[in-house]
């Protein structure tokens, strides 16, 4: 029983520490204005290339590094659709999914010959206490947390951006440059991003797949958009999916008739639940802007 | 290599135009409500698989087994694409994420063997154009086809399509003028429901595959780029389909390995609806230069 409880303990901060630094990266480009879809993309960039990293170097903090150049490598990207350009937030998202998609398949086809699937040369290994596996990486996650906490709250770059998120208008003729501020939120959203695909492919798989992300992303971004601008709230939200996946994997092995499959289906349809529950979903912007395709009409 | 002679060769763009193309118009539908469906590859694959699931069962006339399998898989696409749209009605749930979770649950299945169908029995089930052995063009394209031109005869020349317009463009003005908003909103995503899966279907039945969960997942990225970059106009969605249809078809004899072809086709569409929208911005932004110029 002990062990069955540390093994889903394990398996349930294995889960979370990816949303968890996901969901902050959507948190803070939705304070800044912008939705982030694309946070699948950037987490698959991020997978991607930390193995690329890590590969070359040897050493699982280059590839750590090299994960958040290419999220924030994707997330100027996405800037430049969304605050240059000025395409839909929600299209520029998708696109940057599928751009990222079609970038480290491509690569890993290229790169890494006996296709299919990559290894790491260097993985950075948890440590534990008693039996509960601790990864750097939730520390650094908690370390992310109460940074970001500090500099929203606490920092006039902090104030300057949740002004260009709440109203944007007020903050322009405050002299905000809002653009500025947008685009770098999402470079450095798209950093904390890649940071949860290093986790999910240096610090717990191992290697990089096909199927390694497979749909996390589009979680953080349902997690944000019930989050409701509360940080606190967002981590509980990302912590409780997080224990479902882990028991929805212990379902299938302790069932086994049941196929993975429908295991692997429960936190989608919890999270469908999630997001039927926490109704009005505006973006994360208090405003209604009209004529705004992101906002809930109530 | 491309051993196939011309004609084959239009005979399969032709065919994966024709699936493009109802993809496209199932994202093209809601879009003009201002929704996005993003569980279009969902929706295609669920039509295809019980389309699929329905031709295996034996015993009836082809006839028959060809309306079950089409309405079977028009039915339970369009309930898939309600769901989404039931959330936004009743919770206000924001479509685009819950159509995208929906839709990447389907995928979650992909796995999931689907029952082994007996491969005599399995042949094209929609009387197609022939031209040679193994090679059939299937009337998809002619039903895909004729559903934009109505789509885009409806869109302008209807009271209902007047008013989905006006839903877009601007909110507060519908809800003024009397227009309901959540009737709108479950028509059309249902409607787009239905366009999906017939398209899955009328794939299944008329090249006699067994469909499989992964089958049609790239396809729901090309519908959306032909949507997204044709902005609802029904000429401009067949032109953009049979383009992403080109591609396909040419992505697919590309023998270097598989995954090299969905790869490059989904640089290749990022690229195109990041660049062909911004273009548009840039355009109106010079011409809104010009006119206060003056």
């Amino acid at each position: 029983m002990y062990d069955i409880i540390v093994n889903i303990i394990n398996m349930a901060i294995a889960y979370t520490i990816p949303l968890l630094f996901a969901t902050m990266a959507g948190f803070v480009s939705g304070r800044s204005g912008v939705i982030n879809l694309g946070l699948e993309g950037m987490m698959l960039s991020g997978a991607f290339f930390a193995v690329i990293g890590s590969s070359i170097s040897g050493s699982a903090f280059i590839g750590t590094f090299a994960a958040m150049l290419a999220g924030g490598l994707f997330g100027a990207f996405h800037g430049l659709g969304v605050v240059v350009m000025r395409i839909n937030q929600i299209v520029a998202g998708i696109a940057l999914n599928m751009l990222a998609i079609g970038t480290t398949s491509l690569f890993l086809s290229r790169i890494f010959e006996p296709y299919g699937a990559s290894y790491a040369a260097a993985s950075i290994s948890s440590f534990s206490i008693g039996s509960i596996k601790i990864s750097p990486f939730l520390l650094l996650a908690l370390v992310a947390l109460a940074g970001i906490k500090f500099l929203l709250e606490k920092t006039p770059i902090g104030l300057r951006l949740r002004a260009a998120g709440e109203d944007e208008e007020s903050a322009r003729a405050f002299g905000v440059r809002v653009e500025m501020i947008r685009f770098t939120t999402l470079i450095a959203s798209g950093a904390i991003a890649g940071l949860a695909g290093a986790y999910i492919s240096i610090g717990e798989a191992g290697f990089f797949g096909g199927n390694t992300i497979s749909g996390r992303g589009y979680l953080a971004v349902a997690i944000v958009l019930c989050g409701r601008n509360r940080l606190f709230h967002l981590m509980l939200l990302a912590l409780l999916v997080g224990i479902i996946t882990a028991l929805s994997g212990w379902l299938h092995t302790s069932i086994p008739t049941i196929p993975v499959q429908l295991t692997q289906l429960l936190p989608f349809i919890i999270v469908l639940i999630m997001l039927a529950g926490f109704p009005r979903q505006t973006r994360p912007i208090n405003e209604v802007k009209s004529g705004c395709l992101l906002t809930n009409h109530d | 290599m491309n051993t196939f002679s011309a004609i084959e060769n239009i005979i399969i763009v032709l065919n994966n135009t024709a699936l493009i193309l109802f993809a496209s118009l199932a994202t093209a539908i809601p879009l003009q409500a201002g929704l996005f469906n993003l569980g279009v590859g969902a929706q295609l694959v669920v039509g295809g698989v019980v389309a699929s699931l329905i031709v295996s069962l034996q015993g009836m006339p082809w006839p028959l087994t060809l309306f079950f399998a089409l309405s079977g898989g028009v039915v339970t696409a369009a309930s898939l694409g309600l769901i989404p749209a039931l959330l936004k009605a009743r919770h206000g749930t924001h479509e685009a994420v819950s159509s995208l979770i929906l839709n990447c649950a389907v995928f979650c299945l992909v796995q999931l063997p689907v029952k082994e169908m007996p491969k005599a029995t399995l042949t094209a089930l929609l009387p197609g154009i022939a031209i040679k052995d193994g090679c059939v063009l299937s009337p998809a394209i002619f039903f895909a086809l004729a559903l934009c031109a109505f789509y885009g005869w409806w869109m302008k020349n209807t009271i209902a399509g007047y008013e989905i317009r006006v839903l877009s463009k601007n909110h507060n003005a519908a809800r003024y003028g009397g227009i309901d908003p959540q009737r709108y909103w479950i028509l059309l995503m249902l409607v787009a429901g239905m366009v999906a899966g017939l398209g899955g279907a009328l794939d299944i039945t008329g090249s006699g595959m067994a469909a499989t969960f992964d089958l049609y997942s790239g396809y729901g990225y090309d519908g959306f780029t032909a949507a997204i970059i044709s902005q609802g106009c029904p000429i401009s969605l067949a032109v953009s389909s049979l383009f992403l249809g080109i591609l396909r078809s040419a992505l697919q004899f590309l023998s270097i390995d598989p995954d090299y072809s969905s790869s490059m086709i989904l640089i290749i569409e990022a690229m195109l609806v990041f660049f062909i929208l911004s273009g548009k911005q840039f355009v109106r932004a010079w011409f809104d230069k010009k006119s206060v110029k003056e």
